[in-house]
């Protein structure tokens, strides 16, 4: 019994005297720390990806907390940003959520192929020999990209290309990094157009390494100016998201991803057939528009050309002349500028030479 | 003869020089047209100043250098620039390239000829060396005005020709050493008159004794040849310079740090052809050997002749020909289509047939330490590759890289080589390269 008395005396009295210096010496040696850290932290998402370019979500906080201007969390999104800024006690800017997306629709049967690629088998090693697609610009497939993702959120299927699942895309970024080609691109959730194709290569290199490679022909530019093309390349950055402009690409490279996922409009067949059989809907549709639209034409060329020759004739003067007309107008016209010059204005001069002979 | 001498490291890889050392070099017809990379040599690529449409002659400057070091182009045939745009390259990339179609004449430029090039001051001669687009051909394509001017504080004691030809299957400087000793020689003493050094070598291995009594009768007593064992890599500079000089380059510079300067055999034949008959650097001896082809060959070929039709004119592909590299089986790369130019560094063109592409699977390092052995640069492949392949190199800090001396290695492939495992140990170091290269630039 006296034993174990003994014990608990003296681990109770090493209890206490530790206790009492501890909190001695925390009192005496307290770091101040902005409270705040600990609570933007505790707002982020905490997978430590990396992707706002700092070491981890607590060297995130400590920025944020240090009232650094930095850019809000990429992964987080809106609700993650307006969480800190409520601790910031600050506006919560315009945060939209981004996500990864391959640029690349090519799949192994789509695609020229070029050489066997026997050794090291990722992408990195492969690009540093141009690839094993007759496209330098295609996913080459060996999943670099899928092995940087923290979420698992990039699969390669039976085509050989890499998908991003929208879904599960935290939007970090990584791999973006880890992409050789630099085909991965981040885009906003709300953005639902996109080009399946990275190559800025001419039409006839494209035309022939891949079936469904852009060519630059600015078609879709056309449909929905929100396309914008550059070095035989489109893009979309446009908000209007067109759902007729899928269907007005020769090649299919344009993904509306309200209708079809990315993984549907690159994989499946039975997708594929649904897409073809909507764009001819859609091009018979437009057959059938242009029909009554010449028809209308014609209609009103006839009307035209009964119509009298007076109205052609007053109709021909007020057409604006182009430079080189107008310039001689104005020389014949030099004596008389001074009483004509307020009909004549100086960015669109109106000729009328023909009253005048 | 004195005995042979060497380096520490290295293999002995099958050789099979014999399909095409015994021939003698073809002078291969005109082609149709030309694509003429304007990147053919290490640093900047070159400028192109012609455009679609315009005529040029054979000789005629098409691409000025675009920066200190970088080199001066020619058209190696006279006709109409068909396209100036980016073509397929060896290196693998799409490289801006000059496409000339011939008028079937080849009619050169005026050639300024020089009787004697020793009159001339050695400035004079680095401006035609320069003009004329000499790069080192023995595959590596450093332009040579700018190895030729060591800086002041640099004391150069040797200079070395490299006619050792290490590389498994390539008999091009082979044949070129006994077939035209006279140039080799005195493109020599042209460097010689321009360096102001006296020491003179040529290294050549024991296995070329025909080449070594032809250039030991033209160089008498103006150089010494020096008889090598017969070795993978022996032709490589740090490792020709320590077999000749017994001097060590230390990791991290150039042989000019201990007073040597390298030049390939086929390099000084191209200064002396520049500087004593004006001609500029438009066709190489390319060897066109491997079991994949059927009559191997040495032939003279213009510059931007397609592979394909240098192949074509070797009797072409045999029924199992699988595997075709650019260079030799060593150092070479393998490329995935044929339709690419010929360029100045090209010394090989060797096809393998199928029974000889190595296609199995590789597995994990066993650690046995074959690759330290066979190292000629004393390097630890097996730790290195390791590193790479675990994808620890991403991670691996910029000092640390500096002391794994990674840069030092130039791929010369014995690794790989005597690896029981069949790592690509050479492939990583070339990704991990690649890697550091692209982080430099971002």
């Amino acid at each position: 019994m006296n034993e174990i008395l003994i014990a608990v005396l003296i681990l109770t009295g090493v209890g206490l005297v530790a206790g009492i210096l501890l909190s001695y010496f925390s009192k005496v040696f307290y770091v101040e720390e902005d409270p705040r850290i600990d609570q933007v932290e505790n707002a982020l998402p905490g997978a430590n990806c990396g992707a706002c370019g700092l070491a981890g979500c607590r060297d995130y906080a400590k920025a944020v907390a240090s009232g650094k201007d930095i850019p809000a969390c990429p992964v987080g999104g809106p609700e993650t940003a307006k969480k800190v800024a409520d601790i910031m006690g600050s506006e919560a800017g315009e945060v939209e959520k981004k996500v990864a997306l391959v640029k690349c629709a090519g799949t192994t049967e789509r695609t020229t192929r070029r050489g066997q690629l026997v050794g090291i088998h990722d992408c990195r090693s492969a690009s540093l020999i141009g690839g094993n697609k007759e496209c330098r610009y295609g996913c080459l497939g060996f999943g670099d990209c899928n092995e940087v993702c923290p979420v698992n959120a990039i699969h390669i299927y039976a085509g050989g290309v890499a998908i991003v699942d929208p879904d599960a895309c935290i939007g970090c970024g990584l791999c973006v990094k880890a992409c050789p080609l630099g085909i991965i691109e981040m885009v906003a959730v709300s953005r639902k157009l996109h080009v399946l194709c990275s190559s800025k290569e001419s039409a006839l290199a494209v035309k022939k390494a891949c079936q469904v490679g852009c060519i630059g022909c600015k078609i879709c530019s056309r449909k929905d100016s929100g396309f914008i093309v550059e070095d035989s390349l489109a893009r979309y950055e446009g908000t209007e998201n067109s759902s007729d402009a899928p269907f007005v690409c020769p090649n299919n490279v344009i993904v509306d991803t309200r209708v079809y996922s990315t993984k549907e409009f690159i994989e499946s067949a039975s997708a594929m057939e649904h897409f073809n059989s909507e764009k001819e809907t859609y091009k018979e549709k437009e057959r059938q528009e242009k029909a009554a639209a010449a028809a209308i034409a014609a209609e009103k060329k006839k009307a035209a050309a009964v119509a009298p020759k007076e109205v052609a004739g007053k109709e021909k003067d007020e057409v604006v002349p182009t430079k080189e007309t107008a310039q001689i107008s104005s020389v014949k016209e030099v004596d008389k500028k001074e009483e004509k010059s307020d009909q004549i204005s100086d960015s669109t001069p109106v000729s009328n030479s023909g009253k005048e002979d | 003869m004195s005995q042979t001498r060497t380096f520490s490291g290295g293999i002995h890889p099958a050789y099979n020089k014999d399909l095409t050392s015994g021939f003698e070099t073809v002078k291969m017809p005109l082609p149709a047209k030309v694509t003429i990379p304007v990147s053919q040599h290490i640093g900047a690529p070159a400028n192109p100043i012609v455009k679609k449409g315009d005529v040029v002659k054979t000789g005629q400057i098409i691409a000025e250098p675009g920066g200190f070091i970088s080199s001066t182009i020619h058209s190696s045939i006279s006709g109409k620039v068909l396209t100036v745009q980016p073509e397929e390259h060896p290196m693998g990339q799409k490289v801006m390239a000059i496409t000339i179609e011939s008028d079937g004449e080849d009619s050169w430029i005026d050639l300024e000829t020089v009787s004697d090039p020793f009159s001339k001051s050695p400035d004079e001669l680095k401006e035609i060396i320069k003009k004329a687009g000499i790069v080192g051909m023995g595959g590596a394509t450093f332009p040579s005005q700018v190895k030729i001017s060591p800086p002041a504080d640099k004391k150069i004691e040797y200079i070395i020709l490299n006619g050792a030809e290490c590389e498994p299957y390539l008999t091009a400087d082979h044949r070129l050493m006994v077939e035209d000793p006279e140039s080799i020689v005195k493109g020599l003493e042209i460097i010689s008159h321009i360096t102001g050094v006296k020491k003179l070598y040529i290294g050549i291995e024991v296995n070329k004794q025909d080449a070594i009594k032809k250039i030991e009768k033209v160089l008498g007593t103006n150089g010494t040849i020096v008889p090598l064992e017969v070795k993978y890599p022996q032709g490589a500079e740090k490792q020709l310079i320590k077999a000749i000089t017994g001097r060590e380059v230390p990791p991290k510079h150039l042989p000019m740090e201990v007073g040597a300067i390298v030049f390939n055999v086929a390099t000084a034949a191209a200064i002396k052809n520049a500087v004593c008959e004006g001609k500029p650097l438009i066709e190489r001896i390319v060897t066109v050997t491997g079991h994949g082809v059927s009559k191997p060959g040495n032939f003279m070929v213009r510059v931007g002749t397609m592979v394909s039709e240098v192949v074509e004119f070797s009797g072409g592909y045999t029924e199992d020909a699988a595997q075709l590299i650019m260079g030799g089986p060593m150092m070479g790369r393998s490329v995935a289509s044929d339709s690419i130019p010929v360029i100045k560094g090209s010394g090989g063109i060797l096809v393998l047939p199928e029974k000889e592409v190595l296609t199995d699977s590789w597995g994990p390092c066993i650690r046995c330490g074959m690759c330290l052995r066979a190292c000629p640069n004393q390097q630890n492949p097996q730790l290195l590759g390791n590193l790479i392949e675990k994808g620890l190199f991403s991670r691996i800090s910029e000092e640390k890289l500096e002391e794994l001396v990674l840069d030092d290695c130039f791929e010369c492939g014995s690794c790989t080589f005597v690896c029981p495992a069949n790592r690509p140990i050479v492939q990583f170091f070339h990704m991990a390269k690649a890697y550091f290269r692209s982080q430099k630039r971002k």
